[in-house]
């Protein structure tokens, strides 16, 4: 019998707008210490369904169908079995690292807290938790019980929850997208630490991702699933090797690949992805840059850039990619003024922007376009689309017509391939995807001469992301603006980027032609970085892991 | 024939659509069993309240400071109900029907002052400092705080005592009741506005309004305002029962409006308090439940709208129900499936 053993699961969902089928008649097993995954992008009903076997969906929903978690069925289960449930058979890792920790309790209170809820007595407890936390390579756990979550950085949380997940021994793990909230360089790292244990304790690991490249990396068994159903189901070697659904192939086809291998630097003159030589015209010319934000305590100010020098020439696309807290997105926002306190030599455009009066900048923000990384807020939820885009011809071209504004930004829409008629939509009645393109076209209105692009795609699902830098692309071919594309992800930016900065802890690492950044490193830290990318292949997950590292 | 019909209902359905989008009506809409109750309930003795101040005029047998009937007879004092006298007459010989009909008028300026006032000064000044912050606001969210320990009440009789010397007209005594509330009042907008607009600062379209080049001015008030007012609503209602109590209890004190300047229940209350004790009660009971209906009307459709306003207070719709809805669209789209394959 399996571990876990999943039969014709249903979930329903009420809500204002109907009955909503999340999980649509699922059948799923795992085997005592197997590794399998759930991939899907959102919506699928991934976290759902793991959600299900230990009871968390709450009261409101439906459930049919049978969940057998070693012998029981959980669907039927009682409070109590659920609770015995929980930690004891099944341990779970969430994707959150900082809100899955309460943070008015010490780690070790937490820990204890979880441990003699088991019926364990407070000190075999206070021993497990030391046992567990130096297994997970917690740097001095005899301090580190005493501290709070806040204390720890996203990697280290997760590290904690992994050693609590661990702790009661238990038979399954689920982990829910336990590395998306992190950088690239610790995903890696605790991907490693969940195999480690998994294999070290025996425990099965039950995995939820919408990364395809994590799921080759660390599950034997992929489950692909699609607005609540499962659309296949295959070992990685053969998913990865031989997709059978097109939307699986879909799925693999739209992950960003970074090309290490095949790429030789060409290390002549600037040119651009298509070979063209780049205009030597400047537009944004940075000198030794700095960048302040006001401390908490009063006076203190945060170094967020240090002395940062790059340009970007005339109808070129400079990539931008660093980790969370890089200072990639300040610069972004330094460039038209917002932000923090700037120092050093920054010119847009040919206007200094530092010391501009208020004036001045609003002028050349006029010429600039941003597109922002949350679709979700980046319009105004109580106006329409319409409006939305229609808002840099409002501010900037106050004496248009009605007529001539709203032909405009139907061309817009339409160049973006939105539908024009969407016009009279409300943000949220547009999906994430088709928010992006909005706020693209809104970038577009005035024909900009840069477009900064922060984060454009990292809130999109795969597929989606595909589709939008391929018109961002097509875009930029088009109308030749200018671009600034910060990203933290690098096979995105080497999709993109002509030339490419990388910055670390607010300072710059290296920089130049994207090719040869990512093909022949120069410094310990970008090698660390493209080391740590993962590509969707079994056989290799770390392609660049023994060139670099 | 068919068709002319379908695209008949699918304009019903439009119209409905729209509606349901109103204030109020998508209040009432959304919420279900006893929020519903609530705010129908609310809803009903507000608007009662409201048409009887409007037509006033109309439904009271006499004016509110009449003491003689059309005939010239002087009324009597204290009169029981009667015919000539519904609801009886007052120690002084007014009508107490008419007084209280004609009451409802005061206590809907009041109402509106005391409403209109603080929203007209508060919700700018808090969307203001909350924009901007700076040492405005510092100064601003102290006095806010500083104004949070006044008593309501103290306030308005002071106020009142320097606008009219104790004994006023009618607007001076509303506009003593005015006054003494938006001082209290203005905070309580300011503040929520304040946290919701500095809330908002930081979101995704604020942002992307000052990065298209807008001035602070256009971005405050067309992004990040709009966004900023859904609580203001549930204050108003609250605030408008307590502007009548704090009206009430000026006239109940004796800070409040002559009776033949206007008519107030919380006057007529106070003159009716020798009366209770000998066994004459329409003079207290009748002003004292025409207070409490308006009160409770407006609390009651707060509470209402504030429980539907918060998603976790909400209930969702029950599964049955919905499983029900489900089965007819899919029993509907067959049938018309049916039909078309007869044609």
């Amino acid at each position: 019998m399996s571990l876990l053993d999943i039969a014709n699961l249903q979930i329903d969902f009420p809500t204002d707008n109907g009955l909503v089928h999340a999980v649509r008649g699922v059948n799923l097993n795992v085997e005592a210490g197997e590794r399998v995954a759930i991939v899907g992008e959102s919506g699928s009903g991934k976290s759902v369904t793991a959600r299900a076997i230990l009871g968390l969906l709450g009261d409101d929903c439906r459930i049919r169908g049978r969940i057998m978690l070693d012998g029981r069925n959980m669907v039927e289960a009682s409070a109590g079995d659920l609770a015995a449930a929980r930690g004891g058979i099944v341990g779970m890792v969430f994707q959150e690292p900082l809100s899955s920790l309460n943070p008015v309790y010490t780690i070790g209170a937490q820990f204890r807290l979880g441990l003699t809820e088991h019926g364990l007595d407070d000190k075999k407890a206070d021993e497990l938790c030391l046992e567990y936390l130096r297994k997970v390579d917690i740097p001095d756990p005899e301090t580190a019980v005493k501290k709070y979550p806040m204390e720890f950085s996203g990697g280290q949380i997760q590290r904690i929850m992994i050693a609590m997940a661990l702790a009661l021994h238990p038979k399954l793990i689920i982990a829910d997208e336990p590395t998306t909230a992190l950088d690239v360089t610790v995903q890696l790292e605790i991907l490693d630490l969940l195999k480690r244990q998994c294999a070290e304790s025996g425990a099965a690991l039950l995995m939820i991702s919408h990364n395809m490249a994590v799921v080759a990396d660390i599950a034997q068994r992929v489950v692909v699933m699609r607005r609540g159903s499962v659309v296949e189901e295959a070992s990685v070697e053969d998913l990865f090797t031989r997709p059978r659904d097109p939307y699986t192939k879909q799925l693999i086809a739209s992950v960003p690949k970074l090309e290490v291998e095949d790429g030789d630097a060409d290390s002549g003159g600037l040119t651009d992805v298509d070979g063209n030589d780049i205009d030597n015209d400047i537009v944004v010319q940075a000198n030794h840059i700095n960048v302040f934000y006001k401390g908490r305590r009063l006076g203190s100010r945060i170094h967020s850039v240090q002395d940062v020098s790059f340009e970007i020439h005339r109808g070129e696309i400079l990539g931008l990619v660093g980790e969370s807290g890089s200072g990639k997105s300040t610069i972004g926002r330094a460039l038209i003024g917002l932000g923090g306190e700037l120092e050093g030599e920054l010119s847009l455009l040919g206007t200094s922007v530092v010391g501009a009066s208020k004036r001045e900048m609003r002028a050349l923000r006029e010429r600039v376009g941003f597109i922002f990384q949350d679709p979700g807020t980046s319009f105004n939820p109580r106006r329409t689309v319409g409006e939305g885009v229609a808002a840099p011809l409002r501010i900037h071209r106050p004496h248009m017509s009605d007529q001539e504004v709203n032909s405009k930004v139907r061309t817009m829409l339409e160049a973006v391939s939105l539908d024009p008629d969407y016009v009279d939509r409300y943000p949220h009645e547009l999906s994430g995807g088709q928010r992006q393109r909005a706020s693209i076209a809104r970038s577009l209105m005035l024909d900009p001469e840069l477009i900064i692009a922060d984060e454009p795609t990292s809130a999109l699902d795969v597929t989606i992301q595909a589709k939008v830098l391929e018109l961002l692309k097509q875009l930029h071919a088009q109308l030749g603006f200018s671009c600034l594309f910060i990203s933290h992800d690098l096979a995105v930016v080497d999709q993109m980027a002509d030339r490419v900065i990388v910055l670390h802890h607010g300072k710059l690492e290296e920089s130049g032609v994207t090719g040869q950044v990512l093909h022949h490193p120069q410094q310990p830290y970008t090698r660390k970085l493209i080391s740590s990318v993962l590509a969707p292949n079994p056989e290799n997950p770390q392609p660049f892991k023994s060139v670099f590292a | 024939m068919t068709s002319i019909s379908n695209a008949k209902s699918n304009d019903q359905a439009g119209v409905w659509q729209r509606l349901i989008k109103l204030p109020i009506i998508r209040e009432i809409a959304e919420s279900n069993g006893a929020q519903r109750g609530l705010i129908v309930t609310g809803l009903s003795f507000i608007v009662l309240f409201v048409l009887v101040a409007l037509f006033a005029p109309l439904l009271a047998p006499y004016g509110f400071a009449q003491l003689k009937g059309a005939d010239g007879a002087t009324f009597g004092v204290l009169e029981a109900p009667s015919a000539v006298h519904p609801l009886g007459t007052t120690s002084t010989g007014y009508d107490v029907l008419s007084r209280v009909l004609w009451g409802s008028r005061t206590a809907l300026l009041a109402v509106c002052l005391g409403v209109v006032l603080p929203i007209v000064i508060g919700v700018p000044l808090g969307a203001l400092s909350g924009y901007f912050r700076g040492p405005l606001d510092k100064v601003l969210v102290t006095i806010s705080d500083a104004i949070y320990v006044f008593p309501t009440l103290l306030l308005a009789i002071v106020v009142s005592l320097v606008i009219s010397g104790g004994q006023a007209g009618m607007w001076p005594g509303l506009l003593s009741a005015a006054v003494a509330l938006s001082v209290v009042y203005i905070p309580q907008y300011f503040r929520v506005v304040r946290t919701e607009v500095s809330r908002l600062s930081s979101e995704g379209f604020v942002e992307a309004g000052r990065a298209m080049g807008a001035g602070d001015l256009w971005v405050l008030f067309h992004e990040a305002l709009p966004n900023a007012l859904r609580t203001v609503p549930l204050i108003m209602t609250l605030n408008a029962g307590d502007a009548v109590m704090t009206l009430a209890s000026l006239g109940f004190l004796g800070f409040g409006i002559e009776p033949t300047a206007a008519a107030e229940w919380g006057y007529d209350l106070n003159k009716s308090m020798n009366d209770v004790s000998n066994g004459v009660w329409w003079t207290a009971i009748c002003p004292g439940v025409a207070i409490i209906i308006i009160v409770l009307g407006f609390t009651l459709f707060g509470e209402g709208v504030n429980d539907v306003a918060d998603p976790r207070s909400r209930k969702a719709p029950s599964i049955a129900k919905l499983l029900k809805r489900e089965q007819t669209a899919r029993g509907a789209a067959s049938g018309a499936a049916a039909k078309e394959e007869a044609k």
